[in-house]
This record gives C-alpha cells, structure tokens and sequence, in this order.
C-alpha cells in the first residue's frame, strides 16, 4: 500500500521520441486518487503520445513514470500495458464487434466468480443507462452508447487509473455536451482517477478538475479551468484558452496601463517598470455595453450565440476588440456602440520582437 | 447588406513612381488575367506601397498584394486592420518553399535500402517468432491458458472450408503430372511406372506443397486480414488494456490450429492427387485402377508418405506466423491491412518454397 502523499500517477520529466524528433519532452506530472485531470492542446502537441506512454504503448527516451509509487516505463524498460491494471477507452471505441454489450462489458473481468461477474455488469449497465441494450451488438448502437460501452468496460475490472483519448471527438455537438457531463458523473461515482485528452477545451473545462495545457511537448500549464482562462502564464495559453484580442500598451505604473483605448486598470501589480512596452489581454467579457461609457465604437461583425452575441468592434481610437453582449441587446453590423471595459483579472505579457 | 459598387483592384504609382497605391477589391474573381499581367509587368524599385484604399482583401489578393511588396522590397502600409491578420498569414506562408520531389537514388543505394528493409523485417520477425514460443511454453505449462474456441474456428474455415479447393486443384495437379510423365513413359513402354511416379511426386512434393499454397492463400491472409482491421480498429490495444495478450489470444491459437490441421490437408491432397494420376493412367495409358494400385503399395514407401506429411506442420508454422505478424504490422490506416496481406501472402509462399528446398537438401543427404 502506498502513503497517502504518494501520487497515483507520477511522470518525471519524460522524453518521447519518433524517428523524426521528440514529440515529448521534459514533461511532468502527479496525479492524487480520485482526480480527473485533462490534457488540453492543439494537434500534434503530442497529447495522446503521452497517454500511449501512460498506458504502455510508447517507450520513453529519458524520465520514468511511475503508477502508484512503482516505476512502469524508464529508457530501455516499459511495462506491458496488459499488465498495468489501466482502463482505457479509445476514440473510436474499439468495442469487439462479435461480442454483445453485456460480453464486451465482462470481457475484462477475469478471475471472478460467475455470479460476481454478472453482478458488476448489471451494476455498470445501470450506471450507464444502457440495461436495454445489454443483449445488442455494437454496430446496433448509437455513437453516445458505444462510447458509453467502452466506458463501462474500461471500469469492469475497477481500474486504478482510466485513459481517455479524445472520447467525445466522434459525437454530435449536442450529445458531446450532455455525454462530458455524463462521464464525469460515472467517473466520480466509481472513485476513479482519469486522464482525459482533448483539443477542445470546453469539453476539458466541463471534464476536468485540473487541465494540463500542452505545447510542442511539454505542459505549459497545470492549472484549474477557472486559472487558465484568467491567470494564463503566457501568451500561448491565453491564445488558445478562450477568446480575446491583444492590445499594445504601456506600463504606467504597476497598476495602470496606456493603451489606445485608454488606461487600463488591473486589480494586480505588474512586475516589469513602469515604460514597459506590453501586450494586454482583452477578453470578450472585459468590454462591458454601457451607454455612458468612455469609449465609442463600431460593430464590424456579429455572432449569435444564443444567449449572448459576440460583437466584433472596432473602436474610435483603432483597436479592434471582441465583446460578448446579453442577447437582447441586439444590434446590427455597422451600428454604434459605447461601451467600458471592466478587466478584473488583467493579463498582459511584455512585448517580444515578433 | 446593399449592393455595394464593384470596384476592380487597381495599382497605381504616386509621388512619381516612389509609391504604389493599390486600391479597389483585392479579390479572386476580380483578378483579372489582365490585371494580374500588369501586375507581374510592373518594375520594381517603388519605396512604399500604400495599401490604405483596399476595400476587400481575400487569400487570393493578399498574395498578389505580396508578391507586389516583395518586388518591390517594402512592407504594404495602411492596410486595414481587418486585412492585416490575413495578409501577414499569406506572406509568411508564402515564403515557405515548397516541398522538394524526392531526390532520385541510385543503384546502389537502392540496394542498400532494400537490404537495409530487409534485415529489420527479418528482425521483426524473428521478435514475433521469439515471443510466441514464449507464449506457447506458458501456455502448454498450463493448459488453461489455451483457447479452444479460436481454434475450432480456425479447424473449420481453414480445414473444412479449404476441401472442396483442394480436391479439385489436387485432382488436377495428378492429371497434369500423369500427364506429362505418361507421354514420356509410353515411348519406353513402361505404362506401369506412372504409379511410381506419381505415388513419389504426389506424396513426397506435390501433396504437402500444393496444401500449402492454398492454405496460404486463403488462410495465412485471413489471419493478416483479421488481426490488421482488430489493429487498426484499437482492438488489439483495448484487448491488452483489459489484461489480454493478444499473442495469447489471437497469435497462439491461429498458429497451433493451424499446425494440427496441415498434415490432415495434406493426406486430403494426397489422396485426390494419387486418384488424379489413376484416373489419367487409365484413360492415356490403359493401366487399369487395381495394376496401379498394387503397383502403388509396391513402389511407395512409409517414408515417401511420412516425409511428405513431416513438412506440413512445419509449413503450417510458417504460414500462421507469417499471417499473425504480418497482421500486427499493420499501421493505423485501413489500406495498410491490403498492403500487409500481399506481404504475408508473398513471404509464406517465398518461405514454403526455401523450407522446401531445404527439405529436399537434407532428405537426400540423409539419404531418405
């Protein structure tokens, strides 16, 4: 039995490499019991590489990963991914086409009683929703019920640690939504710890406790949904968390900032001094409809998205900026608008020659 | 939105040729051949290039605009705002070569590869070969370990099924040996040694050969087939998730079946291929089915019939490993399972034949 403070899942600095180049490296991670954490980037960041080495399919080059305390992969020494007591669920499901549910469910469950046995696949079928299907073949079912399938067989055998790679990329927008909600309900009832990859982040905002944004390789952030969004360490995550435009201006002093939509005042002190050249971060939800507002500006585009419409404005002073408005206020492209901005949480990075 | 006055895209010179102004809708269909011809006409050698009364800008326009700046070694200034996302994304991709055609190797080094390929497929394979015995010891230690169902499976696709098609290409095979060896023997008259003939040809080569081809065929493909689309559908990785080795699972079971059910094909192939060469030895060479029979137990011996059968488990290992690695090998794409199959099936045969060869080598030096 591990102590308490020993982490479920622990990667130390591992390197992944193909032939043309590491995918990964340098990259870290602990994992508590019990927490669903999600590794969130672009493409080809090489997300589903690190949990291909976290299940054992992928040698590491450099590093080592350990699983509950007990190393699994080192340079020149992997574990077999059969033995490493891991449940993980595929993109596109890999159900065994000649089983039924029910079969495919207790596939994994060996060594147990028979009477045992069909208790936990009743249990799983129950918890999810999927009793009524229990004696169909996979090709009968919806896309959200193989996934949910392959959710339960990964949990039959009560793994310590389940993997997720990109589970909802193959589902309707909708059914993606109700079904990230779904397994996350299912995951936290079993006690279980995940992973999950993904490049969408609202899925990795709706999935995960912590979310590991990844870059070229490596995390370039290991934070909570909320932090991401509003505490970016750089100009990569804040890029690609959420919506925003860069605004050039100019440290005042450790609080305020001169940009061309005026000054800016943060609820922090920056660190560089004062006559910093820097780039502010403006979110759609910083610029707030006022009608007394400071700032002039012109509706340049528009995007409906139900209860809010997101208006691109270009303001009298040059800038252009994306601001989420309340649905009814609804306004037409090329009308005027005042507005104020109201930046709570100001982020802005020190300008780079680019 | 109104109608709004299509104005063509216009470059201009101001300040006497110093600055170009380009202006109007930078847009695809309003690039006219004629337009981008004036275009490409222009000389350099202009200081700047407003850009300021471009009205629409597309993929299209920014690339030309770019092409303008860059022969004219300025930066286009004043672009709006909303253009200038776009048109720095076009220049920057613009400057990107493209893509050399792969350079054109010579003979040698052709060969070089080739030998190079090939020592790593013989790697793989003897990798895969290493780990089933490993497999195979475990699970003849403890037999439960053993999986039945696959293999009858296997008894019945690759046994059952593979009868009709090897009676009949057996049969014929024994026509066309008669055949071909009676029109010789009857010149000498010794109609009566088609039974040696064919009792020796069948039993010893063409019964276990020819079961082997099939087998190959219809089966060692199969196996590729089967395992590859399991490959690329993530099965086999769910499958040792769960705790399975697909070694085990799937290698193992195909591999021993198959063992177990050659030399019963190749009796099979024997028998229609000797009944073959009667059918033929009666009609061109008037030997009645008892003379050839009662010269066939005469000529042949045991061990013509067990060194024939002696070589089908050895084939039948070979042809299930080839298929069962071959199908591993499979990537993630579906037509690397169509790639893998002709592989597995051209290695088996290449294989059966070597083996046989070898066979032959070392039955005669031990003078059997």
């Amino acid at each position: 039995m591990a102590g308490m403070d020993t982490p479920l899942l622990e990667l130390r600095d591992i390197e992944c490499r193909y032939d043309d180049g590491p995918v990964v490296h340098g990259l870290s991670l602990h994992l508590r019991a019990g927490t669903i954490a999600c590794l969130l980037g672009p493409s080809g960041c090489g997300k589903t590489t690190v949990l291909r080495a976290i299940a054992g399919f992928e040698p590491i080059q450099a590093g080592e990963i350990r699983l509950r305390g007990k190393q699994v992969s080192a340079p020149g020494m992997t574990v077999a991914p059969e033995r490493r007591r891991i449940g993980m669920v595929f993109q596109e499901y890999a159900l065994f086409p000649h089983m039924t549910v029910r079969q495919n469910i207790a596939f994994g469950l060996r060594g147990v009683t028979r009477d045992a046995r069909r208790a936990r696949v009743d249990e799983l079928l129950a918890l999810t929703d999927l009793m009524p299907c229990a004696e169909r073949w996979p090709h009968e079912l919806s896309g959200g019920q193989q996934q949910r399938v392959a959710l339960a067989r990964a949990l039959a055998p009560r793994p310590e640690l389940v993997l997720l790679d990109e589970p909802f990329s193959n589902l309707d927008v909708g059914l993606r939504e109700r079904l990230t909600v779904e397994v996350r309900e299912i995951l936290q009832s079993q006690d279980a710890t995940a992973v999950v990859v993904t490049h969408d982040q609202h899925e990795a905002f709706a999935i995960g406790d912590q979310v590991g944004v990844m870059h070229d390789g490596r995390i370039v952030q290991w934070d909570t949904p909320y932090n991401l969004y509003h505490e970016p360490v750089d100009r990569f995550v804040a890029d690609f968390i959420g919506q925003g435009r860069f605004l050039p201006g100019r440290l005042l002093d450790p609080e305020r900032l001169a940009t061309e939509a005026g000054e800016i005042r943060g609820n922090r002190a920056f660190v560089w001094p004062a006559g910093t050249e820097v780039d502010v971060l403006l979110r759609p939800d910083d610029i707030i409809p006022d009608p007394d507002g400071p700032l002039g500006a012109c509706i340049t585009h528009k995007a409906f998205k139900g209860a809010e419409i997101l208006y691109t404005l270009r303001l009298d002073a040059g800038p252009s900026l994306l601001s989420l408005f309340p649905s009814h206020l609804n306004h037409e492209v090329g009308e005027r608008v005042q507005v104020r901005i109201d930046a709570e949480h100001l982020v802005a990075f020190p300008r780079t020659e680019a | 939105m109104s109608e709004t006055p299509r104005q063509p895209p216009t470059l201009d010179t101001a300040d006497s040729g110093a600055t170009l102004v380009a202006a109007g809708r930078w847009l695809l269909d309003a690039l006219t051949p004629a337009f981008r011809k004036t275009l490409d006409g222009t000389k350099g050698g202009a200081s700047a290039l407003d850009a300021s009364a471009v009205e629409a800008l597309d993929t299209a326009g920014a690339l030309a605009l770019h092409r303008v700046a860059k022969r004219n070694a300025v930066e286009p200034h004043g672009l709006r705002s909303e253009f200038d996302a776009l048109y720095r994304q076009v220049a920057e991709l613009a400057e990107i070569a493209p893509a050399a055609p792969p350079a054109e190797h010579g003979f040698l080094h052709r060969v070089g590869e080739a030998s190079h390929a090939f020592v790593i497929e013989a790697q793989l394979f003897l990798a895969f070969i290493g780990e089933l015995s490993v497999t195979a010891v475990r699970a003849f230690a403890q037999p439960s370990r053993l999986r039945w169902k696959p293999m009858l499976h296997v008894f019945e696709t690759a046994g059952w099924g593979a009868l009709p098609i090897l009676a009949l290409l057996s049969f014929l095979i024994g026509i066309v040996v008669a055949y071909q060896a009676g029109v010789q023997l009857a010149d000498y008259g010794a109609n009566i040694f088609i039974a040696d003939l064919i009792g020796i040809a069948v039993l010893r080569e063409f019964g276990p050969l020819l079961a082997a081809i099939i087998v190959a065929g219809r089966t060692g493909s199969a196996f590729t087939a089967e395992i590859g689309t399991m490959k690329v559908t993530d099965e086999i990785d769910a499958l040792r998730t769960i705790g399975v080795s697909p070694m085990e699972m799937l290698a193992l079971p195909r591999v021993v079946a198959l063992i177990i059910i050659m030399p019963l094909l190749t009796v099979f192939a024997d028998i229609f291929g000797v009944f073959g060469g009667m059918v033929m030895a009666q009609t061109m060479l008037e030997v009645s089915f008892n003379d050839f029979i009662d010269r066939f137990l005469a000529a042949v011996d045991l061990s013509d019939y067990l060194t024939g059968i002696g070589k089908a488990p050895v084939f039948a290992l070979l042809i299930a490993s080839v298929g069962c690695h071959q199908g591993f090998q499979v990537g993630t794409s579906a037509d690397s399972v169509g790639h893998q199959v002709t592989r597995s099936v051209v290695h088996s045969l290449f294989l059966i034949i070597v083996a046989d060869a070898i066979f032959s080598v070392t039955f005669s030096m031990l003078g059997l």
